[in-house]
């Protein structure tokens, strides 16, 4: 059975120039265990689609409109009951997690934050709860980390915070939006590792907003290309990647950076810099 | 932290000092003579060079700011020409009623201001918030001046409800009160509109919001939170500057406090009543100051760890 079932889902969002449609009728689903990702270049609408099914885009700014059900609500027709829902059957994962944390708060009162949405505990209980989440996203010595404030944390420690709290109420969907972009490429790989390791164990469903198709292919079943508010070409990730059927999936692979052969010919005419012909440092320029 | 301490202690010296100095070379090299004031109109020009002498005024500027420090650090300020009175005296006796005023208005401005402030940053850019942003903007703009003696016309002339002037019982302190709170409101309102709209917009308040936190959690706990040092310095810079005498508003309402009595010491170059005046303020103002400097680290733990320095 399906944990997000989006049916016609379309975003205006008012704007200073007009009434942009964002996101333009789409439709998709997620199984449990399952990780579906949405591709595609900023300004496509993948972020407002992951923000509108969250109800987090400003009500007076953004009209939803069409079905999606998430744990036998309908996010569009039922705000009110959805709203009970945030951040306990679906959660986020932000995508610059420097910026994602209160700068005046602890680590360990966001994160005890988030447990306590499951329900009233004693302190010690937080506490346990707390630690047991840090240690379950790899983070060494939860204990000091709790006492920490964000800014005493690196960028990708950051993250995996985020991951234990969206982890903290056992949600059954969890929006990944751009999780990695803000990292570095070293501490991507362990993030998305991470994420996969935990989804195996708690087969929790993940919708990943990404642009990099690099992170699609890796963490997701399922991949839908986007482009002005509407899905260009939806299929299997080895169907989107092998043969690709449209022309802008076709650009968006080309688009990832590949390594040529070390002593073959230049791609394309890339000046290159050939220090056996060069007599000066901008060798490209004889 | 103690060498933060020291060195801002040292720092708030050294202000206090250059300010008295500076208003000592000044109010000298102003126009007008005390003499004049003290003897009147019709003394002679042999009164008035007697007068001088006895008061050291015609000493040469530098020997007669060697004696006022020497003074000073005798705790001596001298004795006021027209109280004939120690002039920290007086000052000191009419402080009580200027922070009176000040306190009251502060007050008053912090709990309109605040609850005002962070609904405007709620409601933003809607119509109603808009009809009170225009208010607000008006408050900022109207001179004190003339906000008092509207409300003097108002509600001591019209409407005979309050009395016009002076501190003689409770409902004598509501226009004054009023007429500082008004511009302290608007300013302050606007402030934290500023402060906690940017708040409300920050990413890590969607990503709060995500993880189902409340909505007054997220406006309190957090937007308005981290919007404490700005707000926090804003009220104490209002509030220092109310100590140096609500000047206007004080001369309006006739109220006995610092304000109307450095009015009056000016007027009659009352030089050791004015030094005393701007001892005591700078004090004061840089007391607050002092004070809030150091509630900096217990509102941010960035500036404890001296990540992030606040100018």
């Amino acid at each position: 059975m399906s944990v997000l079932e989006v049916r016609d889902l379309s975003i205006e969002l008012m704007t200073t120039g007009g009434v942009i449609r964002a996101v333009d009728g789409v439709s998709f689903s997620i199984d449990a265990g399952q990780t579906v990702a949405i591709i595609g270049e900023s300004g496509s609408g993948k972020s407002t689609t992951a923000m509108g099914l969250l109800r987090l885009l400003p009500d007076d700014l953004a009209v939803i409109s069409g079905h999606a059900m998430l744990d036998g609500v309908d996010v569009v027709t039922e705000p009110k009951k959805f709203a009970k829902l945030r951040g306990r059957s679906v959660s986020l994962i932000p995508q610059d997690a420097m910026t994602a944390l209160s700068p005046v708060h602890t680590i360990g009162r966001q994160l005890g934050e988030a447990v306590l949405r499951k329900g009233a505990m004693s302190k010690a209980d937080l506490n346990r709860r707390c630690l047991e989440l840090l240690e379950q996203v790899r983070i060494p010595s939860p204990d000091a980390q709790l006492k920490k404030y964000p800014h005493q944390l690196s960028g990708g420690m950051l993250q995996r915070v985020l991951i234990a709290m969206a982890l903290a109420v056992d949600p059954v969907l969890l929006v990944a939006d751009e999780p990695t972009s803000a990292l570095d490429v070293t501490v991507q790989a362990g993030i998305l590792d991470l994420l996969m390791e935990l989804q195996e164990r708690t087969s929790v469903a993940i919708l990943m907003i990404t642009h990099d198709l690099g992170v699609a292919r890796l963490v997701s079943d399922r991949i839908h290309v986007m482009k002005d508010g509407k899905f260009v070409e939806s299929g299997e990730v080895e169907q989107i990647v092998e043969h690709p059927q449209t022309e802008y999936t076709q650009k968006l692979l080309a688009a990832v950076p590949k390594l040529g052969h070390w002593d073959g010919e230049p791609q394309h005419n890339a000046p290159v810099f050939n220090p056996a012909t060069s007599n000066t440092l901008n060798g490209a320029h004889p | 932290m103690l060498t933060y301490v020291a060195k801002r202690l040292s720092q708030s010296l050294l202000t206090i000092f250059l300010t008295v100095s500076t208003v000592f070379v000044l109010i000298r090299m102003a126009p007008g003579d005390p003499a004049y004031a003290l003897a009147g109109p019709l003394a002679s020009t042999g009164d008035l060079e007697k007068i001088r002498t006895s008061m050291g005024l015609n000493e040469p500027l530098f020997t007669q700011y060697g004696i006022f420090l020497k003074e000073l650090a005798a705790g001596n300020i001298g004795k006021s020409y027209s109280f004939q009175a120690p002039a920290l005296d007086v000052v000191l006796g009419r402080l009580p009623n200027t922070i009176f005023l000040a306190v009251l208005a502060i007050l008053l401005a912090i709990v309109v201001a605040i609850p005002l402030g962070v609904w405007m940053a709620k409601r933003a850019d809607t119509k109603r918030e808009l009809g009170v942003n225009v208010l607000t903007i008006a408050g900022q703009s109207m001179p004190d001046f003339w906000i008092g003696i509207m409300l003097l016309t108002l509600f001591a002339v019209v409407f005979p409800i309050f009395p016009s002037s002076g501190f003689t019982s409770w409902s004598g302190v509501v226009l004054p009160v009023a007429t500082i709170a008004i511009l302290q409101i608007a300013l302050v309102s606007r402030m934290v509109r500023r402060e906690v709209g940017s708040n409300l917009a920050a990413p890590y308040l969607t990503v709060a919001r995500a993880r189902g936190t409340g909505e007054q959690k997220l406006t309190w706990a957090y937007a308005m939170r981290n919007s404490s040092i700005p707000i926090l310095t804003t009220l104490g810079t209002r509030f220092a500057g109310m100590l140096n005498g609500v000047v206007v508003v004080e001369v309006v309402f006739n109220w006995p406090g610092l304000g109307s009595l450095v009015v009056r010491a000016l007027e009659t170059r009352d030089y050791p009543l004015i030094q005393a005046t701007v001892l005591v303020t700078s004090v004061l103002a840089v007391g607050v100051q002092l004070l809030i400097d150091l509630c900096y680290p217990l509102l941010d733990p960035r500036v404890r760890l001296g990540k992030v320095s606040v100018a």
